[in-house]
C-alpha cells in the first residue's frame, strides 16, 4: 500500500474514534508495518496546521483528532453537554503526585500532602484522570494508582515523558542555600 | 473577614505553613522554628475549620512544630552524641520541599488544564462504529446479559444528549415524574399482545426523554426479573431481540 493509501485510511479512521488509536492497533487493522504507520500519522499531523479546525493530537503511542482550542467559544454554544468543571486544587495537587510518583499508594499521596486524601482521589478517578494499576506486595495489600490516557489528554501531554522536569518547580529563591 | 476568605484557600497542614514560610522569605535551610510556629497557631485559631479529620491533620502539624521547638531549646543532648548530629528541623524541610515542588506543579497542571479544557474531543459515536473499535480491542470480555444491554442503553442515552433539543425545558419547574416504571410494564405488555418478538430498539420512541427511556429500561429489567420476557443476542454485535417467554415458562 503506497502512503497516500495509508494516510487516507488512517484520517477514516481517527475521525470516527473517540479514543486514541495507537499505532500497533493500525498495523494490525491495515496489515501494514508499524514504521510506515507512523510516518504517515506524522505526515498527517502535520498537515493539521494551526489554521486548521481541527488537530491532530498525540496521546501516549495512540493519535486522536480534537478541535482547535481556538474555537471553543464556537464549540461551547453549539455542544450544550461540554462540561468545563475545573479541579481544585487540592485535586491538582494529588494529580500532580500521581502522575510524577506513580505507581503510588494513598498513603504515600498522604505523606508527601500531610493531609488525608481519600475524598480527592476518589473525586480523581471518577473523573477518569486515575486508575488503579495494583497492589502492593506489603501488609494490608495497598491499592496503586496511576494517572490515564485522560490525564494526558485534559492536560495536553503527549506522553508522561512529557512531563516537565519535577527539580525545575522549586523555589529557587526559597532554597538557595540548599544545593551545596 | 478578609483573613477567612484567605484561609479556606489552603488545602493542608502544609499549604499554610508553605505559605507562611513564603509570605515572610524564610529561607527554609534555616528556618526560625519559634517564629513559625506561633504564626503557624495563630492562623490556625483564625481559621474555622468544621471537618474534625482535616482539624486533627493542623493540629499533628503544630503539635511536631512544638516538638521540634522543644528540642531545640536542648541543644546538650545533641553535643553528646556527635554521632547524631541532626538537626530536628530536617525531616520537616525535606518534607517540605518535596510537598513544594507539587504545590508548585499544581499551579501549572492548573493553567494547563484552562487552556486544554477548550480542546475538544469527539465523544459519542454511532453504534456500527462503537463494534469496530472494540474489535480492535481484542481481549474484551464479553458478558452478555449484562453488558449487551447496559451498552444499549448506554448508546440510546448517548444518542439523546447529541440531539436533546427539549433539554432547557426539563429545569423550568419540578414536575412530578411523567414517566413510572408501572407504566412502562403496562405498555410493554400491552406491546407483547401483538408481538411475541421484538427488537430492542423498538421499545424506545425517537422523541423519548431521558426519563421515560429510563423507566422504559427499569421496566424491561422488572420483567426480564419475574420472568415474562427473554431477552436473546445470536451474534455478539446483533440487535437485542426481546421475546415473550411461553406462557407455562412464567415462574410464580
Amino acid at each position: 500500500m503506497n502512503n497516500q493509501e495509508v494516510k487516507s485510511i488512517l484520517e477514516s479512521v481517527l475521525f470516527i474514534s473517540t479514543e486514541p488509536v495507537t499505532v500497533n492497533q493500525f498495523s494490525r487493522l491495515l496489515e501494514v508495518g508499524k514504521n510506515q504507520i507512523s510516518d504517515c500519522l506524522e505526515e498527517l499531523k502535520n498537515s493539521y496546521s494551526e489554521q486548521r479546525g481541527i488537530r491532530l493530537v498525540s496521546v501516549n503511542d495512540g493519535y486522536q483528532f480534537s478541535t482547535n482550542s481556538c474555537n471553543y467559544f464556537y464549540i461551547e454554544r453549539f455542544c450544550k453537554n461540554i462540561n468545563l468543571k475545573k479541579l481544585s486544587q487540592q485535586a491538582l495537587e494529588v494529580l500532580s503526585i500521581v502522575a510524577y510518583k506513580q505507581p503510588i499508594t494513598k498513603g504515600g499521596i498522604e505523606m508527601i500532602r500531610g493531609v488525608q486524601s481519600s475524598g480527592v482521589v476518589n473525586t480523581l478517578l471518577e473523573k477518569g484522570f486515575i486508575k488503579i494499576t495494583g497492589q502492593l506486595d506489603k501488609i494490608g495489600r495497598p491499592l496503586l494508582y496511576g494517572t490515564t490516557d485522560n490525564f494526558l489528554k485534559a492536560f495536553g501531554f503527549a506522553s508522561l515523558e512529557d512531563l516537565p522536569d519535577i527539580n525545575s518547580f522549586q523555589n529557587a529563591d526559597l532554597f538557595m542555600n540548599l544545593k551545596e | 473577614m478578609d483573613y477567612l476568605i484567605e484561609v479556606e484557600q489552603f488545602s493542608g497542614p502544609f499549604d499554610l505553613l508553605f505559605h507562611l514560610i513564603e509570605k515572610n522569605e524564610i529561607n527554609l535551610h534555616d528556618l526560625p522554628i519559634s517564629e513559625i510556629t506561633s504564626q503557624y497557631i495563630e492562623q490556625l485559631n483564625l481559621m474555622e475549620i468544621i471537618d474534625l479529620d482535616d482539624l486533627s491533620e493542623f493540629m499533628l502539624l503544630a503539635a511536631t512544630l512544638l516538638e521540634i521547638k522543644s528540642k531545640m531549646l536542648l541543644p546538650e543532648k545533641y553535643d553528646k552524641d556527635p554521632e547524631s548530629k541532626e538537626d530536628p528541623r530536617d525531616e520537616l524541610v525535606q518534607k517540605l520541599i518535596e510537598y513544594s515542588k507539587f504545590k508548585n506543579l499544581s499551579l501549572m497542571f492548573d493553567k494547563r488544564e484552562h487552556a486544554y479544557s477548550k480542546v475538544i474531543y469527539r465523544k459519542n459515536m454511532p453504534s456500527d462504529v462503537l463494534n469496530l473499535t472494540t474489535k480492535l480491542h481484542q481481549d474484551i470480555d464479553f458478558d452478555f446479559s449484562e453488558n449487551a444491554l447496559i451498552n444499549a442503553l448506554a448508546e440510546l442515552l448517548s444518542k439523546l444528549d447529541s440531539i436533546d433539543h427539549n433539554r432547557k425545558k426539563y429545569f423550568d419547574q419540578i414536575k412530578p415524574d411523567a414517566w413510572t416504571v408501572e407504566d412502562k410494564i403496562g405498555h410493554i405488555r400491552n406491546l407483547f399482545v401483538d408481538h411475541t418478538t421484538m427488537a430492542f430498539e423498538k421499545l424506545f420512541h425517537p422523541d423519548s426523554t431521558r426519563g421515560e427511556i429510563i423507566a422504559t429500561f427499569l421496566a424491561l429489567l422488572e420483567l426480564i426479573r419475574t420472568g415474562e420476557i427473554k431477552v436473546l443476542q445470536k451474534h455478539i454485535f446483533d440487535s437485542i431481540q426481546i421475546t415473550k417467554s411461553e406462557a407455562g415458562e412464567i415462574l410464580i
